[in-house]
């Protein structure tokens, strides 16, 4: 009897397999996403491409002098790119070539594109993880894997590409390499190798995306100017409670405390350019480690005591401090120039007694420059890479170096002429169909069809995107005050953390940063005096604090000696 | 009888005390509700109880969502993968469960504690994607509907279900000749119907809400299942991370309605699936815990 059961199990767990074996053929052909590109020969190519460029008349002469690729590619070669799907887009289309920027590069290429589509970074880093890789891949490598790029080609995940390589199959992106040194270093292996197409920027205007923000209307009311220095802003917070009967002056949720912290808006009065880390002269310096960063608890506590900080600031959400900043209750905050700013302006737009306005990072003196920011570094976001599994590599690079020529970084940027953007004066300026859309899509869902300048990728992101996505005068003005300090002189750059030090650096930051935290809040709240600051500093050292900085000292040296 | 005046009064609170907790659960789903017909620039500046629609009430979410041709390939597959989830799910637990309870079974106990260990150890997350990957399901439904087929602890509420009725019963089936087939087919199943019913909630429920599974092995996303199309809107619609602020021209205040809309039409079928099956429910779990 027994015996019978065990083989009627054994026999229904082989009619399963036989149909896992049926289905598996044809989801099998879907997912062998290392199609081989055709083989053409890469040298063959580049000389007929050359050829036919000095063939073409003048028009193309400059594009061509600069590129020595001309596009579209002959042969027509096959590329598969992994890439992350976004729901801006993933509604109204099922993969990146049905998108009208997937065919317009497609065309403009000479390449036929095959998307191979994961859900989300879990689903990328798996995939990453088996080994079974297209021959292109658009992701956050320097976060989401660790040892950051470096490692990975060391893994043999992601191919190093030499500056040989670099100059002979990608001569734009290697052009702007060249010219923008800092960017360069960034994506330098130790051995010399460049690790991705990076997303990078056009150098040259403010970096700056966040900013502090205060009710300028208010302070007209109370008759004050918008507040340069913390006592100013400390008067302005008062007036807003008590003349204005504002009830949480200051809005900020412990995370927008941090990141206004980090970017130093609230600290330089102080004498302390960021809570975080930056560099004075190629030597790292710990805000939250110096002496100087008592005061600025101590300012903060104040705040806090007098009612002018919102007393559950440490659990306040997202939704409550728009709340907040929409009726009245608060007068002031810090974050992002779209997402919050732009979020508000819209709002209250038919509200005639809502105003906003940047004010600049505080500073010790009335009419100081601020010595810090919010900078974004020049390479942020998904950049590309080509990884090992990628059979032709020279083809792969010469297809990615389309977002740094000329017509690539239109397309990238700007999408289609005549469809998502008009030439005016010279200058691009986007069209109706995205910043007021018939069919009701929100600017960032047309752009996602027709660009990457609203996401990321292998490309230039044009130095007039910012401008143009802030739609609101307010908004174009955070972003151009914003960038009115030096905080390029003083923001860490992108190093690695060696190798041997990353274990110890990753539990010694953690651990460090936790505490700090805590600590930090329990100043402000007045839960622990700041008589015990000396105390925190000692147990900060104690913890590994010296020694951290020690490892961030050393990253930095590597990278200037790069 | 004369009730005393105590129990009265315990009764008094009980009931208020019951009611608080009722609301406590309800209101989440009420504030959903409430807030899918709110005019959202309005619900944006609100900052109390909703009782009623703020602002002027809309059905814009509603219209956004139906316009969304991802959210009907998404009930599409939902139902598909439940359909044939629940097929695989209730077969399969049903024939282990008999197996384990049977008494004189070879080798019961190591058997048993094999299929424990299960519930307690797992090879992770990236030698499960291996496995599928080898398997050849990548991209398609089945790899949501095979590796969870049988879930450990559903397989031992069975099992305690079967072991519960009585073995004179199956006895004297088998006295009149009948096969294990038949005693469980015949014999068994009709006599843990209530347990069943808890078998199609649980794992019915599981296929509902997993999207993780569907968020890695899926690549078409003409192929995800409700939750994770919902999963992906309400990604979007929060607001973008502090450091890149590029794509952010604007918060759609339109997303804040599509989310709640979506909620609310995602959690319709289920609402209305549960009352039926609900008076299965304890009876059912009861029935599995009684001897386990």
């Amino acid at each position: 009897m027994n015996k019978r059961i065990v083989s009627i199990a054994l026999a229904a767990a082989m009619t399963s397999a036989l149909f896992l074996s049926g289905c598996g053929s044809d989801s099998g052909s879907t997912t062998a996403t290392t199609a081989p590109p055709p083989q053409t020969t890469a040298a063959g190519k580049t000389e007929s491409a050359a050829a036919e460029t000095a063939a073409q008349t003048e028009d193309t002469q400059a594009a061509a002098e600069q590129t020595g690729i001309s596009y579209p590619v002959e042969g027509s070669p096959a590329i598969s790119w992994g890439l992350l799907r976004k729901s801006q887009w993933s509604d109204r289309y099922d993969s990146f070539t049905d998108l009208p920027l997937g065919k317009a590069l497609q065309e403009q290429t000479g390449y036929t594109i095959e998307a191979v589509h994961v859900d989300n970074n879990q689903a990328m880093n798996l995939m990453i993880a088996s080994g079974d890789l297209p021959d292109i891949i658009s992701y956050y490598l320097m976060s989401q894997y660790n040892g950051k790029e470096a490692q990975a080609v060391k893994d043999g995940i992601i191919m190093g590409m030499t500056p040989e390589f670099l100059q002979e199959n990608a001569p734009d992106y290697w052009a702007y390499l060249e010219a923008n040194e800092d960017v360069k270093r960034a994506l330098l292996t130790n051995d010399g190798e460049i690790v991705a197409f990076a997303f990078v920027r056009e150098p040259g205007v403010s970096r700056s995306v966040q900013t502090l923000m205060v009710r300028d209307d208010w302070c007209e009311e109370l008759g004050i100017e918008l507040p340069e220095t913390a006592d100013e802003f400390y008067a302005m917070l008062k007036g807003f409670k008590e003349q204005l009967g504002a009830e949480v002056p200051l809005a900020l949720p412990t995370g927008h405390l941090q990141s206004a912290l980090n970017n130093g808006f609230l600290t330089q009065p102080f004498g302390v350019l960021s809570r975080d880390k930056y560099q004075v002269d190629g030597k790292v310096i710990f805000g939250y480690m110096q002496p100087e960063y008592k005061d600025v608890l101590a300012w903060l506590n104040k705040l806090y005591e007098e009612g002018l900080m919102d007393p559950n600031f440490t659990t306040m959400d997202g939704d409550t401090l728009t709340a907040y900043m929409l009726s009245g209750d608060s007068g002031a905050t810090a974050g992002p120039i779209g997402s919050m700013m732009g979020t508000y302006l819209n709002t209250n737009a038919d509200n005639e007694n809502y105003s906003l306005a940047a004010i600049k990072p505080l500073v010790a003196n009335k009419g100081d420059r601020p010595k810090f920011g919010h900078m974004q570094n020049l390479n942020i976001g998904a950049n590309a890479y080509i990884t090992m599994n990628c059979k032709d590599p020279a083809a792969a690079a010469r297809f990615l170096n389309y977002g740094y020529t000329d017509e690539g970084k239109k397309l990238y940027n700007w999408g289609i002429e005549g469809v998502t953007y008009n030439m005016v004066d010279g200058q691009p300026v986007l069209s109706d169909l995205v910043t007021n859309n018939p069919d009701g899509l929100t600017t960032t869902q047309v752009l996602a069809e027709y660009t990457l300048s609203w996401d990321s990728g292998p490309f230039e992101i044009s130095k007039d995107i910012n401008a143009q996505y802030y739609i609101w005068p307010e908004q174009k003005e955070a972003y151009e005050i914003g960038g009115e300090t030096d905080a390029a002189l003083y923001k860490m750059p992108d190093t690695t953390i060696a190798e041997e030090d990353a274990d110890e650096y990753s539990r010694l930051t953690s651990e460090i940063n936790t505490y700090r935290d805590e600590t930090e809040i329990k100043f402000i709240r007045g839960e622990m005096s700041l008589d015990q600051f000396d105390e925190y500093l000692a147990t900060l050292d104690r913890m590994g604090g010296s020694r951290l900085l020690e490892i961030e000292q050393n990253a930095l040296d590597a990278y200037n000696s790069k | 009888m004369e009730k005393s005046k105590g129990y009265k009064i315990f009764t008094l609170f009980n009931t208020l005390f019951m009611l608080f907790v009722a609301a406590a659960c309800l209101y989440p789903f009420y504030y959903i509700i409430v807030a899918s017909v709110s005019d959202p620039s309005t619900l944006m500046r609100h900052r109390s109880w909703l009782v009623w629609p703020v602002g002027e009430p809309t059905l814009d979410g509603y219209r956004m969502v139906l316009n969304n041709r991802r959210v009907f390939s998404g009930f599409a597959n939902t139902f598909r993968i439940l359909g044939l989830g629940l097929l695989f799910n209730i077969t399969l637990t049903a024939l282990g469960g008999y197996v384990l309870s049977l008494n004189n079974l070879l080798l019961r106990k190591p058997l048993t504690l094999i299929v424990i260990f299960t519930m307690y150890f797992s090879g992770g997350l990236i030698p499960s994607y291996l496995n599928i990957r080898d398997l050849g399901l990548m991209n398609s439904l089945w790899a949501l509907i095979l590796p969870g087929a049988v879930s450990t602890s559903n397989l031992i509420i069975m099992r305690s279900a079967f072991m519960a009725v009585p073995e004179s019963l199956t006895d004297a089936a088998k006295i009149d000749g009948a096969g294990h087939f038949q005693v469980l087919f015949r014999i068994l199943l009709p006599l843990v119907k209530a347990t069943l019913a808890v078998m199609v909630l649980y794992y019915g429920v599981a296929h509902w809400n997993s999207w993780f599974s569907a968020s890695i092995y899926l690549r078409d996303n003409t192929k995800y299942p409700l939750q994770l199309i919902l999963r992906n809107i309400l990604l979007s619609s929060q607001q973008q991370d502090m450091l890149s602020d590029v794509p952010m021209a604007q918060t759609p205040q339109a997303m804040l309605l599509i989310k709640y809309s979506l909620i609310v039409v995602s959690s319709v079928p289920v609402i209305c699936i549960y009352p039926f099956l609900q008076r299965f429910f304890q009876k059912g779990i009861m029935i599995g815990a009684v001897k386990g």
